[in-house]
């Protein structure tokens, strides 16, 4: 059993719930979860023992990104080692539980020997396996019996893992059986009818006497026993060794094996045998009570499998060279020092540990033990000094048992900043156990992201785009997005019973280009995939990440403040100007690279397939993140920068047809209101077309110098339900903390950037935007009866005209007589430069256009922003 | 069966970046030698390739009316492939022994069965490599870095340049009539071994050789390489985007020059940190003119941060060196701050060693400014010092052969002298030079110089206890740094998880023995390739030809003669 590669393949899941004695976080963090991510699986709990989880902490909360926030994290106390080793994952068609001997890290996934049972339910089956049901009981019990009350996030998280149709079937009559401690675990090893007549007990921890052992060969009547374990890392002791034999055992050590960390237990005889598997050592503590285990439980011949596997090791029995070794083991073990019993019950422990709705203050939860003064002070990994602790409530909650609850003020940088917060609580020199504290809100949106939000947490976290080093870099995160993309979309072909795309997104080897005119015929998405809650809390979260760098309540409070994140910074310190020497091949390299994930895009949304709104802006938002931070490395230089943003942009919004704009026509008008309140949508395209002209700015005064641009923003506003002046307060309003977002590059141009220029721009952008709409809405019919009728225009003298879709077009006349021809920018193919090879005009050449002297008679019967419409599009001509 | 043994999940490749700063100091060193790589040799093959490419995107296309070619990629792919076989196998028929031809051992192994009769037919069946295309797949990094390729409308598919790139297809088809054989770039074709003589005469891949040099064709083809490769007219005074290729290539000349062909890699380490070498009984130092001032300091501060590397990446071989041993006599790993307190208590059984020479005492108990003082002087010594970074590193390497050292505290003692004294030269390096003298890699993440620097700063503003320094460069630069970097690596493939230890609450469970290396700039690449060029003579003796000193002071005025 490839274990950890059976967990990062699963498919069909959405939630993992581990229970574990120790955890590799940082591993757990940035490989485990990571990839599980990327299949769907967005709930994750982990439930570990708390002096582990402590030590983990103190070493690796440096590293860590997500307890609390990204996944629960909990220490579960009890009066020895809280030692199960389950893995369960579960989704809408089905689940899959493991329960064995390894922990979550590295080693215990994919190192050392271990052993492990499996059961899968599914949509087919009619009963489930008795031990998903039997496991529920167990998580239930030991939860209930340690850690009350249950955290609501634990509550949420658990009846969103359980409480799934494929485990709401009935169990099987028969099966393994799941035995879990705290309890006498020996107990339920039912006295045998005979004698074993062969016992087999593998573990690589004993107590120190060897009692746990001898007592199991006992309760199984074994005269003769074997007792296996890992030569190189046993705890086993003289003492022990002697006591085994003395009853009649024999030690063997495996050979030619990784560490031995597996536990099991295989005994028979005259009619009967039975098999143990999981987390028990051959300790006290694991069979008579005190810990927290999990084993499985077989009889017959359910376990003679579990013998067939013994009898695939060789074993090598203990000879006087290992006792020597074992017993200088001892000695150093005992002059070291280690071995020293843990406190399992430290009068500072937390249990619970929780932001308020706010997350402006924290509560701690049922400090246990005696706490005759409770304590006033905390440390906080990432915080410099201890926090003197602003109580705000203490509550005791029951006075029979010394258990409390204390809410405290956080400090507001402590408080704001985007990073776990684990905290220890402090009296005096005693210092309690490091725990963590989770915040319900950001758990939950955490848990209801699809796996495609997985691309943009990677691309906001990613070291490769916050820092890239060369457009290779680059060129591999965007196949890996495609190639996460492709798999979704093919998951979600097959959840509708449609036939996947049959080319471009199943493979990013098989690329092609798409022409405009195909990018054009996109078939129009089916209304439903473009509206609905979910997808609108989706899209706003993205954007707002992107423009504010975080949530907007959050950029609220954050105003001003310092970045206390402790987050590696994007580097700010380059700023590109004529003397920068870039290196020429490698921006052709990334040139090339950049258009053909683009590219690889475009075939998406040409083979129409049922983008929302959400994937939309994920894509815009992969390409746009990408950019910049090629710009910050200095792969791409500004003007590169500006064609590859631009070529982006023409084909997310260059027209009508394009699919933002198509997107944005299908939500239904009185969904508008909600939709267009939620999402930033006016902002983000205003920054994005800021920063296509940011590299020119400083040097060509304020945004009347491209006009065309508000012909692009017209094919989003057009769709707007706000009056103008309502759209463009609101845009200025959120433009005063766009400098936080991951499209911010306006500190790469301190002097064209200064002083809220960017909201400046955005907001007369969008100004001219929806009056050119005005005007149009007012005036096309007028016009369109003006076509045709070229009167004495001159060369150069502006006229108006109808582009390619459908909408006004401004330019200007040439030629003379019966050869007299416009030329108009309609928005849609606009081009900021040529590139090699392949000369794109940015105009449109019309041989029906009407001259504004016919026009400009009758403007003053317009309305206001008519008339400013009509300016503005004077201006672009 | 559903329950079972775990196995491991198998993995093939085997990392050797542990601690990430091979690539951040090759990324230096890549920008001053950008025309070869690691695995990239000769210098024929930029013209084989671009006549190969361009027959194959000939074969395996069809032209429409408008003059737009349609062309089958997996057709180019196979032509590619199976042109690469035919002049890999054409080379090896004229000289069995050539050396760095792509494919070479299946290609000889496949003609030496063959019957030797001049009339025999080979065959083709293009097997030779994985890679699909073959050698492109090793040559087109640094081909299109010269610009020598470029995409075709279908973007699956490479050809060669408008200019440069068809410039030296041309000039390598007229090398291959010269041998008067015609050519099919078709695996189905047949060509006998006779031809294959003829062909490899003319065209061998590791040929511009000097046989080959009566022929003009061939000649005219080595010209237009040596156009490309030095590109002139980019050098812009020693400033332009040329110079650094071409002051390299003028510092590899040099520093054979100096040893009279006998320079070796760690010669060339040698020559570019400390700015001369030690040669024939006498100290000889480099003489260039001011011209190559900055690609020198570049040169200086990439070796100053290859010896940290090395430094570091040998701490990380004595931390689970260490930690094998404790776990076996222990039965579990170590605490690791019980690891490093106990590999710095041996640092006065070290001391003994020639570094220990370096600087006096019990230093590891001085203050850092007292120790960093010291080593500064050293540093001013270049190459004059008695013992420097090179001398080191000579003699750590053979104590720690498969990461197992021979003498962990003399070993352990040696490695924390390199590693302060390569630190502290690279902070007065970048202190003269300015921090644009290191153009490698920035980021944080891969321990630039920058973060090295900061910590000795941060020890000189307190006045730590060097004992302190080098505990921080344990925890942060070795122990959090592999594991940072194994974590980096397997984000995106749990597979490919490879640690040499991995940390369980406060224990380091050791994994797996790291032999420690550092970056390797290429030196015996480049010398490869001034040799194919004409500027260098054949081995063994790699000293300047008439060219090769023709070329050394053009560089040295800034223009061709």
């Amino acid at each position: 059993m490839k274990l950890l590669k059976e967990l990062v393949e699963a498919s069909g899941f959405s939630s993992l719930l581990v229970l574990t004695y120790g955890a590799d976080l940082a591993w757990f963090e940035a490989v485990l979860s990571r990839q599980l991510r990327a299949r769907g699986v967005h709930r994750f709990v982990v439930l570990a023992d708390p002096v582990q989880l402590s030590e983990t902490l103190e070493e690796q909360a440096a590293y860590l990104t997500g307890p609390g926030r990204a996944y629960s994290l909990h220490g579960v106390p009890v009066d020895g080692a809280f030692h199960p080793k389950a893995y369960l994952l579960t989704g809408k068609t089905g689940a899959r539980l493991y329960v064995g001997s390894g922990n979550l890290t590295t080693t215990g996934l994919n190192g050392n020997l271990e052993i492990f049972e499996r059961w899968d339910a599914d949509d087919s089956s009619v009963r489930i396996p008795r031990a998903f049901t039997a496991f529920k009981e167990y998580v239930d019990k030991i939860l209930r019996e340690r850690l009350t009350p249950l955290p609501l996030h634990l509550r949420d998280a658990l009846s969103a893992l359980f409480d799934v149709r494929s485990l709401g079937k009935p169990s099987e009559p028969k099966g393994t059986e799941l035995a879990g401690a705290p309890g006498a675990l020996w107990a339920r090893l039912a006295t045998p009818p005979t004698p074993a007549t062969r016992m087999t007990m593998l573990a690589p921890y004993f107590d120190t006497g060897g009692t746990a052992a001898v007592a199991l060969a006992r309760r199984l009547s074994a005269a003769s026993f074997d007792v296996w374990t890992d030569r190189d890392s046993t705890n086993l002791t003289p003492a022990a060794i002697d006591a085994i034999v003395a009853a009649g055992g024999s030690i063997s050590f495996l050979e030619d094996e990784p560490r031995v960390h597996a536990k099991m237990l295989y005994a028979e005889g005259a009619g009967w045998s039975l098999s143990c598997t999981g987390s028990a050592n051959l300790s006290q503590a694991a069979w008579s009570g005190r810990n927290a285990e999990l084993i499985a439980l077989r009889k017959d011949a359910a376990a003679r499998e579990v013998m067939a596997l013994l009898d695939q090791k060789s074993v090598t029995p203990l000879n006087s060279t290992d006792r020597d070794k074992l017993e200088r083991r001892e000695e150093s073990r005992l002059a070291q020092g280690t071995g020293t019993a843990v406190s399992r019950e430290p009068a500072l422990a937390i249990l619970n540990a929780r932001r308020d709705e706010l997350g402006e203050s924290v509560l701690l939860e049922t400090l246990r033990g005696n706490l005759p003064e409770l304590p006033r002070s905390a440390e906080i990994v990432g915080h410099p000094t201890p926090l003197e602790l602003t109580v705000i409530e203490e509550t005791v909650i029951a006075e029979a048992s010394p258990t409390r609850s204390l809410r405290f003020q956080l400090p507001v940088s402590v408080a704001q900043a985007r990073r776990p917060l684990i905290i220890r609580l402090t009296r005096g020199d005693e210092e309690g156990p490091w725990a963590v504290v989770h915040d319900r809100q950001e758990l939950r949106l955490q848990s209801e992201a699809s796996s495609d939000d997985s691309v943009r947490r990677d691309m906001l976290l990613d070291a490769v785009i916050t820092n890239p080093t060369n457009a290779e870099q680059l060129m591999e995160f965007l196949v890996d997005v495609h190639t996460r993309r492709a798999s979704r979309e093919r998951e979600e072909a097959a959840e509708r019973a449609v036939a996947p795309p049959t080319t471009g997104l199943q493979d990013p080897g098989s690329w092609v280009w798409v022409s405009n005119d195909e990018f054009k015929q996109a078939i129009q998405p089916e209304r439903d995939e473009l509206r609905g809650p979910h997808t609108g809390e989706t899209a706003t979260r993205i954007l707002k990440q992107l423009l504010f760098g975080g949530t907007e309540e959050e950029a609220d409070v954050d105003e001003g403040e310092s970045d206390d994140t402790g987050d590696e910074p994007i580097s700010r310190s380059r700023e590109p100007d004529a003397d920068d020497v870039v290196d020429q091949h490698r921006q052709a390299s990334f040139f090339e690279l950049a258009e053909s994930a683009r590219t690889a895009y475009l075939v998406g949304l040409a083979q129409g397939n049922k983008k929302g709104v959400v994937r939309l802006v994920e894509d815009l938002e992969v390409l746009s993140v990408t950019l910049a931070a090629a710009l910050r490395a200095g792969l791409l230089e500004p003007h590169r920068f500006v064609v590859q943003q631009v070529r982006m942009l023409r084909e997310f919004l260059g027209s009508d047809h394009s699919p933002v704009a198509r997107a944005l026509s299908v939500v239904d008008k009185d969904l508008r209101q909600r939709v267009w309140s939620d999402v930033p949508l006016a902002t983000a395209v205003g920054l994005l077309l800021y920063n296509t002209v940011l590299p020119e700015l400083g040097t060509r005064g304020d945004g009347d110098s491209t006009p065309g641009l508000c012909l692009w923003m017209r094919n989003v506003v057009r769709y707007s339900p706000y009056e103008r002046d309502e759209l463009v307060g609101l845009v200025e309003r959120q433009a005063s903390r766009l400098s936080r977002g991951a499209l911010w590059i306006g500190d790469l141009w301190p002097a064209s950037s200064k002083g809220g220029s960017a909201g400046a721009f955005i907001a007369k952008l969008i100004g001219d935007a929806l009056d050119v709409e005005s005007f149009e809405a007012e005036a096309k019919d007028r016009i369109s009866a003006l076509l045709g009728c070229p009167g004495n225009t001159e060369e150069s003298d502006v006229v108006l005209a109808v582009g390619r879709d459908g909408h006004l077009a401004a330019g200007f006349a040439e030629g003379k007589g019966k050869w007299k021809r416009a030329w108009v920018q309609d928005g849609a193919f606009q081009m900021v430069s040529t590139t090699q090879g392949s000369k794109v005009t940015p105009l449109l050449r019309v041989q029906k256009f009407a001259p504004v002297s016919l026009i400009e008679p009758w403007i003053g019967e317009l309305t206001p922003a008519a008339q400013r419409g009509f300016r503005a599009m004077m201006r672009i001509g | 069966m559903s329950v079972d043994w775990t196995d491991r999940w198998q993995i093939l490749e085997r990392g050797v970046d542990q601690l990430g700063m091979r690539v951040a100091g090759e990324r230096a060193y890549s920008q001053l030698l950008d025309f070869t790589t690691t695995v990239a040799w000769r210098a024929r093959y930029f013209s084989f390739l671009c006549w190969s490419l361009e027959r194959a995107f000939e074969f395996a296309s069809r032209h429409h009316d408008a003059g737009r070619a349609e062309v089958n990629p997996v057709k180019w792919r196979a032509a590619v492939k199976a042109n690469d076989y035919w002049f890999a196998a054409a080379t090896l028929e004229v000289n069995p022994d050539a050396v760095r031809i792509a494919g070479s051992t299946k290609v000889s192994a496949a003609l030496a069965v063959l019957p030797s009769e001049p009339e025999t037919l080979v065959p083709n069946p293009a097997d030779h490599l994985q890679a699909g295309t073959g050698s492109h797949a090793i040559y087109a990094g640094p081909m299109r870095l010269l610009g020598l390729l470029r995409r075709a409308d279908d973007i699956r598919v490479e050809r060669p340049s408008e200019g440069a790139g068809l410039r030296l297809a041309k000039a390598f088809g007229r090398s291959l009539s010269a041998s008067g054989v015609t050519f099919a770039s078709d695996a189905d074709a047949t060509i006998t071994r006779s031809d294959l003589q003829a062909v490899g005469k003319f065209c061998s891949l590791n040929g511009l050789t000097p046989a080959n040099e009566s022929a003009p064709q061939v000649l005219e083809e080595r010209a237009a390489l040596r156009e490309v490769i030095l590109d002139w007219a980019n050098f812009g005074e020693g400033t332009g985007t040329s110079a650094p290729r071409l002051l390299t290539i003028g510092l590899v000349l040099h520093v054979h020059e100096v040893t009279d062909g006998t320079a070796t890699l760690d010669d060339f380490r040698t020559a570019t940190l400390l700015d001369g070498i030690a040669y024939g009984g006498e100290t000889r130092a480099l003489a260039l003119p001011p011209v190559y001032d900055i690609v020198r300091a570049q040169w200086r501060v990439y070796q100053a941060y290859a010896f940290a590397t090395y430094a570091l990446e040998c701490l990380l071989c004595l931390v689970v060196d260490r930690a094998l041993d404790l776990q076996a006599e222990f039965g579990s790993g170590p605490a690791v701050h019980g690891l490093i307190d106990g590999l710095l208590s041996t640092l006065p059984l070290g001391a003994e060693t020639r570094a220990g020479t370096l600087l006096d005492g019990a230093w590891w108990t001085s203050s850092s400014r007292q120790v960093v003082k010291d080593l500064e002087g050293i540093v001013d010594l270049k190459c004059r010092a008695a013992v420097a970074e090179p001398d080191l590193y000579r003699g750590m390497w053979p104590r720690l052969r498969g990461g197992r050292a021979s003498d962990l505290p003399g070993v352990f003692h040696d490695a924390c002298v390199l590693f302060l004294l390569s630190v502290v030269r690279l902070r007065a390096l970048l202190q003269t030079s300015g921090p644009a003298a290191w153009i490698g890699d920035t980021s944080s993440s891969r321990l630039p110089p920058a973060r090295l620097v900061a910590a000795i700063d941060d020890a000189l503003a307190t006045d730590s206890q060097v004992l302190d320094v080098l505990r921080h460069a344990l925890l942060e630069f070795v122990i959090a740094q592999h594991r940072a970097n194994a974590l980096r690596k397997a984000s995106g493939d749990a597979g490919r998880f490879l640690p040499k230890f991995v940390t369980e609450g406060r224990l380091l469970i050791p994994i797996e023995r790291h032999e420690p290396g550092t970056s390797n700039p290429r030196f015996n690449n480049a010398s490869t390739f001034l040799t194919d060029l004409g500027y260098l003579h054949a081995a063994p003796f790699l000293g300047l030809t008439d060219d090769g000193k023709r070329l050394l002071a053009e560089i040295a005025v800034g223009a061709p003669s």
